[in-house]
């Protein structure tokens, strides 16, 4: 039998041994005078790691950008890196972890939805500010977070309002393939209602969910194809699955001859990756949307694509050194942003900060000038189309005349 | 028949002072650092849960994580409650879902007392019914296992959905305030890591208690040979169920204090993966011992808060070489280590070495 | 009258003579480039089936196959945006570092301040293009008797009503077509035939459409029906409603077909998961949680052997997946011998702890392969005779990758059983899952089966990955999409029963797929994991589960 002291003794000595991890990380904290710290919380492994973890390096290249122009009020900015491993409550942890033992006085984070609700407590309750790349489904106006992509009413609406044009083949009848989780299933809402104010009824669409890492798409493939030779127009696919199931979906669209010429996809979250390992030969001419694309021409463009493949080979990192995707913009603008907005206040404080946001501007290398209003946190961008071309990468299709104002609650929700 | 955890308490000891030596470099008692070790009090709580089942009864579960999911979500269920009510702000799902007022089955959960019966009866329910099903119809060992890893899947898939009254995949969070504190400060993390440690102490000597019961006895029974037992007359199925829904209860507390601590709870915590992480903790830190397993899920977690950010590409290589290393020779985990190095002395001593404990 | 006929085509014929003349022709060709420098979808449109009918305006089989490869010419160009065009809207062609005119296709030179630019091939011009080029292949292929290629052949069948009428009244005059050209001019003929007045093309045309009963025939039925006026002949109204309801019973018994074909390929692929797990859970009692990453092992060699292929014998290209067969065999068996020897023998006698060991094992081979290949996903040759497939039965489509998956699925169970059940390493391995110490007794080497079996299961698991490899993603974490499904799939079927895990896979595939059309896939997947839950509480040991001595 188990002594009595022994167990309780040990269970004490337990207790010990668990706070250790905590003055463990605490070891490596504390920073110079002359330096202020910033926070990124990308996960470099796990699920997400594949399109995430890039973005760590691209906030580092901005903040060197900022430091060889003489750092922000005179002070050296230091990048704190953590890896939220793709684990939504670690995002919560580490995010405390840079606010309140780092004193990080900005964070840039978050891919998934989730991930940003995980840590969106965390900033709003400790006073801090979280730059955030990702397009995402909206309804939300966090006075803790700047949203440095475009809420669905100002980035999917104007590219379906083109799909709908005759110049966009007047699209008629929309079939909706989403992962079943809220980003899809709000966007489709968003666009139901935005059917139904155009007249669109509702034998005109059809939606449908996978769960997440679904590939087996052959049913849902022959129940499109059966979809759009119905009458009543042109068809369409909405595209919102993610992760796996894009390329997977993509896989099966060959296999079946669907080509772009017979019902055009517009994929909500394709992205150059996840063309890779597929032949897009038979996938030219379909759509993704987003508020950059890297085959835009302007001198901004040029400049940050080669800044990031010499940053790529100078540090030696295992990421495609010619690929250059909307989420790293942004988060690239975040960093830049985030500077005017602090050598506005004068001060790193975030609440003085935030109230320098109203009338920011950045050159964006989408060639907007994008700016924020101050009503509200987000920020204001161009909208493209993109078109899948032979080298897997998107040519522009379309783009949007200006960035049009942000509206984070959609009157079609 | 428990040197082992004798042993254990010696290794505990060693560990501890080991790694107060090693942090007490930089100690600050911040709010950060109380948050944690709550956080991992509450692990621990998860891993002592399902040693009772597993360790002592026999049974494996991986699909624990499902009670964790009860206590966490019920809690997170009050927390939104309570938060709507008193700031007014709708959670995000009822928006998405253009929702006016709560679900029904929110009813009253502003109450912590009803909360509380409510997470009792909730995981009572469900453990009971899953569990006498099951072990009637005799369910048993790898079956049983694989059973549960899909029911947890499965509720996992239906979590996801948005419609459910549960946030989906974006889950819950948000919360204002907690048990009448503020979210953030101090007091609370101070509050919620005693809370837990407290909690998982009472239930440590709770188990302790179990154990050395008659049922206790009943349980170690059926873990060695249940076929005998059932053929000298016990209702195997009773002494199980006992044991399934006991273990279900302690899951349920610690989602209970785990959600509040980190401020989110999403359809992941029914992942699979982390329910066959349970069962991990509770082999490397050894099972049938009550100490073990705590100690596992301490060590476990401790280093992948660690890792994670000091070395992200090492941690899953140290952590499998970990789990297959201990697996392989050290049947009953960490600790049983000193039993190890005991009998590697006595061995050097020429005496008789000591026969292993034999596995079901 | 033989004289007036004869004078009146030789005048036609100068006056199609004058036409194809050097000016008339260029005016109309400058016309054409014109409107697809336009950037206006409509112009471009009318552009392109205005090239379509310039190929065939000329008689003279030479004129026409030097205008048909111009078009060819033009339109490829534009779809390569390699089309760009002038401010004033004249075109040309970019090629490596040369220009040509669009129109004359000579050499030319641009001043370097005229700004070209490419012409924006907005969504409704690519179909259009598609389809001239198609039609106008045809035209070039019937003068030059060269085969048409199957890309174009098939957007002939999808997008019938876009077709050129003169370039088909000029198609359906010739007579060196093969046979299924004809069969899909046709088809085309019919869907513009449907607007005839005439009663006998009318009801050719629904002969031939009811032949072909596809949705989109169907559509095209309706849309004439409901167009039909009152006072329109009795007759004409019944053969429209007879017409559609024999397509819509075909359209029918397709889709039952199409579903029951989707739970068979899925099927397929779930019971070459769950088949070496069937050997090493079933009859080794190991709870192998790596055995979705000897699938993903099984792929990556593929890959190894595709690259290989291409650098050293390109050739053998097209049959890289057979060529794999063995190697992935043996080497996915290889890494599983040597996992069995270094981390599964110490633990046969404590089968929960094989799952956990293994989970590390797991985990250890995901980070391996990252580390060495990466996370993103891979990219697979697919050989042209695995891509599409052939429509029965109203839209029925049988694609061609999903039908090798099941015939290698077959394969794989005709040669598992086999091995277990008339070779002496079978009867081995089965003496060893009943009696272990019996077994042993009487001479057989247990260990050496227990290696040997192991070695088989994940060899199967490494088979399965290389039938994946053209249908799934293949990256370092797809192993664990099958790992719950083939567990699912083994436990249901019982242990040790490879008939068992057949019959399983079956229920589970076509169980998932025909519930997934009514419910979604997500209710689908749910409704499944309950109805495996509630069997396994009737039967314990599976549904066909092997008497074994405890």
């Amino acid at each position: 039998m188990i002594n009595r002291r022994k167990f309780l003794q040990a269970s004490g000595l337990l207790a010990g041994s668990s706070l250790a991890p905590a003055f463990l990380s605490s070891t490596f904290g504390a920073g110079h005078s002359g330096t202020q710290k910033v926070g990124c919380l990308f996960s470099s492994s796990g699920a997400m790691a594949n399109v995430e973890g890039r973005l760590n390096s691209v906030v580092e290249m901005a903040v060197a950008e900022l430091n060889a122009a003489g750092g922000v009020l005179g002070k050296t900015i230091e990048t704190v890196i953590t890896d939220p491993a793709s684990d939504w409550p670690l995002y919560a942890q580490n995010g405390r972890q840079l606010l309140l033992q780092e004193q990080c006085k900005a964070l840039f984070g978050c891919w998934t939805s989730v991930s940003r609700k995980s840590v969106l407590p965390v900033v709003e309750q400790n006073d801090g500010l979280l730059y955030y790349p990702l397009h995402f489904e909206g309804e939300e106006n966090s006075n803790s977070v700047v949203y440095m992509n475009s809420p669905p009413a100002s980035s999917v609406l104007p590219a379906l309002e083109y799909m709908m044009s005759e110049d966009g083949g007047s699209a008629s009848r929309f079939y909706m393939v989403g992962s079943d989780y809220v980003w899809p299933r709000t966007i489709n809402k968003i666009n139901k209602g935005y059917f139904a104010s155009k007249g669109i009824t509702e034998e005109s669409y059809r939606e449908t969910y996978v769960p997440f890492g679904f590939s087996n798409f052959q049913n849902i493939i022959n129940d499109i194809r059966d979809f759009a030779n119905q009458p009543g127009g042109k068809p369409i696919i909405i595209l919102t699955v993610v992760g796996n199931s894009i390329p997977a979906f993509f896989k099966e669209i060959i296999n079946q001859g669907i080509l772009a010429s017979d019902i055009p996809i517009l994929g909500l979250d394709v992205l150059e990756a996840d063309l890779e390992g597929l032949d897009t030969s038979s996938l030219v001419g379909h759509l993704n949307c987003w508020a950059y694309l890297q085959n835009v021409e302007n001198a901004e463009n040029t400049k940050i694509k080669s800044a990031w493949s010499q940053f790529v080979s100078a540090n030696g990192l295992p990421y495609s050194p010619d690929v250059m995707i909307d989420p790293m913009v942004s988060a690239y603008d975040g960093v830049h942003m985030w500077a005017k907005a602090v050598e506005r206040a004068g001060t790193f404080e975030v609440p003085a900060v935030k109230e320098a946001f109203d009338g920011i501007t950045f050159n964006c290398p989408s060639g907007y000038e994008i700016s924020m209003s101050g009503e509200n946190n987000y920020v204001a961008r161009g909208v493209f189309i993109g078109s899948v071309n032979e080298n897997q990468g998107f040519d522009i299709l379309w783009q949007s005349d200006d960035t049009p104002t942000p509206v984070p609650y959609s009157p079609y929700a | 028949m428990f040197q082992a955890s004798e042993k254990a308490g010696i290794l505990l000891a060693l560990c501890g002072l080991l790694l107060i030596g090693a942090t007490s470099l930089g100690f600050s008692t911040s709010q950060y650092a109380m948050n944690l070790i709550g956080q991992i009090a509450a692990f621990a709580l998860l891993a002592l849960s399902l040693d009772l089942l597993w360790g002592f009864c026999g049974i494996l579960s991986l699909g624990h994580g499902l009670f964790f999911a009860i206590g966490g979500y019920l809690v997170a269920m009050h927390l939104v409650k309570v938060t709507f009510d008193a700031t007014g702000t709708p959670p995000d799902f009822m928006l998405f879902m253009g929702w006016d007022s709560l679900p029904f089955y929110y009813f009253q959960l502003d109450s912590i007392a009803y909360l509380i019966v409510a997470i009792a009866a909730v995981t009572t329910v469900v453990s009971f019914v899953f569990g006498y099903v099951s072990f009637r119809s005799r369910v048993t060992g790898v079956y049983f296992a694989i059973i549960t890893q899909a029911l947890v899947y499965m509720v996992m898939l239906y979590m996801f959905r948005n419609d459910s009254g549960f946030g989906g995949n974006n889950g819950m969070t948000g919360f204002k305030e907690i048990f009448g504190m503020p979210a953030s400060g101090s007091t609370t993390a101070a509050f919620l890591c005693g809370g837990s440690l407290a909690t998982l102490g009472l239930c440590l000597y709770g188990c302790k208690k179990l154990v050395d019961s008659p049922i206790g006895q009943f349980m170690l029974a059926v873990r060695e040979d249940e076929s005998r037992l059932r053929f000298l007359g016990v209702n195997t199925v009773h002494i199980k169920l006992i044991a399934w829904c006991i273990s279900a209860i302690l899951a349920a507390m610690a989602g209970f204090l785990y959600v509040p601590q980190v401020g989110i709870v999403n359809p992941t915590i029914l992942s699979p993966e982390l329910s066959i992480e349970i069962a991990a903790w509770v082999a490397l830190g050894g099972r049938g011992s009550l100490l073990g397993p705590i100690l596992g899920a301490v060590v476990i977690s401790g280093l992948k808060f660690i890792l994670t950010g000091l070395a992200p590409d090492l941690w899953p290589f140290i952590l499998a070489t970990l789990i297959i290393c201990v697996v392989i020779w050290s049947p009953n985990g960490l600790a049983d280590t000193s039993s190890h190095v005991a009998s590697f002395y006595r061995r050097l001593g020429s005496l008789t070495s000591i026969k292993g404990r034999s596995q079901p | 009258m033989t004289f007036l006929r004869t004078y009146l085509l030789s005048v036609l014929l100068a006056i199609a003579g004058s036409v194809s003349a050097d000016g008339q022709d260029r005016q109309d060709t400058s016309a054409i480039v014109g409107g697809l420098c336009s950037s206006k979808p409509t112009q471009m449109n009318q552009a392109l089936n205005a090239l379509g009918s310039f190929t065939v305006e000329s008689s003279d089989p030479l004129v026409i196959e030097n205008n048909a490869r111009w078009a060819l010419w033009i339109i490829s160009a534009l779809t390569k945006k390699q089309l760009v065009c002038s401010p004033t809207g004249s075109g040309f062609v970019k090629g490596e570092d040369e220009l040509r005119d669009a129109v004359t296709r000579e050499l030319t030179k641009v001043d370097e301040n005229v700004k070209l630019k490419a012409p924006f091939l907005h969504l409704p011009v690519r179909p259009t293009a598609e389809i001239i080029a198609a039609t106008t292949e045809m035209i070039l292929a019937s003068v030059t008797n060269d085969a048409v290629s199957d890309k174009s052949l098939e957007s002939l069948d999808k997008k019938p009503e876009q077709v050129n009428s003169r370039q088909l009244s000029y198609l359906l005059k010739q007579s060196n077509l093969p046979g299924r050209q004809v069969k899909q001019l046709e088809l085309v003929e019919a869907y513009q035939l449907l607007r005839s007045e005439d009663l006998t093309d009318y009801s050719t045309a629904l002969a031939v459409l009811r032949e072909n009963a596809s949705r989109k025939s169907l559509t095209a039925l309706i849309e004439i029906q409901s167009s039909l006026s009152p006072e329109a002949s009795g007759s004409k109204v019944e053969m429209t409603s007879n017409a559609i309801n024999a397509i819509e019973t075909e359209l029918q018994i397709g889709q039952f077909l199409s579903v029951l074909y989707s739970g068979l390929s899925y099927s397929s692929i779930l019971f070459l998961a769950a088949i070496g797990l069937a050997i090493v859970f079933g009859l080794m009692g190991v709870i192998n949680l790596a055995q979705g990453e000897f699938i993903m092992i099984g792929a990556y060699i593929t890959f190894v052997i595709q690259e290989l292929l291409a650098s050293f014998a390109y050739g053998l290209m097209p049959f890289y997946l057979l060529i794999s067969i063995p190697f992935v065999f043996v080497l996915t068996g290889g890494i599983g011998a040597a996992i069995e020897y270094s981390v599964i023998r110490h633990l046969y006698t404590r089968p929960l702890m094989t799952l956990l060991a293994t989970w590390g094992v797991s985990i250890f081979l995901v980070n391996a392969v990252r580390v060495l290949f990466g996370t993103q996903n891979l990219e697979f040759y697919v050989p042209h005779y695995l891509v599409g497939g052939v429509t029965l039965f109203g839209d029925f489509l049988v694609t061609w990758n999903r039908l090798a998956t099941i015939g290698f699925a077959v394969l794989v169970l005709l040669l598992t059983w086999i091995l277990v059940n008339k070779t002496r390493f079978g009867v081995n391995v089965r003496a060893v899952t009943e009696n272990r110490n019996m077994a042993g007794a009487i001479g057989i080497d247990t260990r050496k089966v227990d290696v040997l079996s192991f070695a088989l299961g994940s060899g199967l698991a490494g088979l399965a990955g290389l039938a994946l490899s053209t249908i799934y993603n293949v990256n370092p974490t797809m192993g664990t999409n099958f790992i719950v499904d083939a567990f699912m799939v083994v436990v249901l079927g019982g242990v040790g029963s490879i008939w068992g895990t057949l019959l399983a896979a079956l229920l589970v595939g076509i169980v998932n797929v025909a519930i997934e059309p009514v419910y979604g896939a997500v209710a689908a997947k749910v409704i499944v994991m309950t109805l495996i839950i509630v069997v396994i509480q009737f039967r314990p040991e599976g549904l066909f589960s092997l008497k074994v001595r405890k």
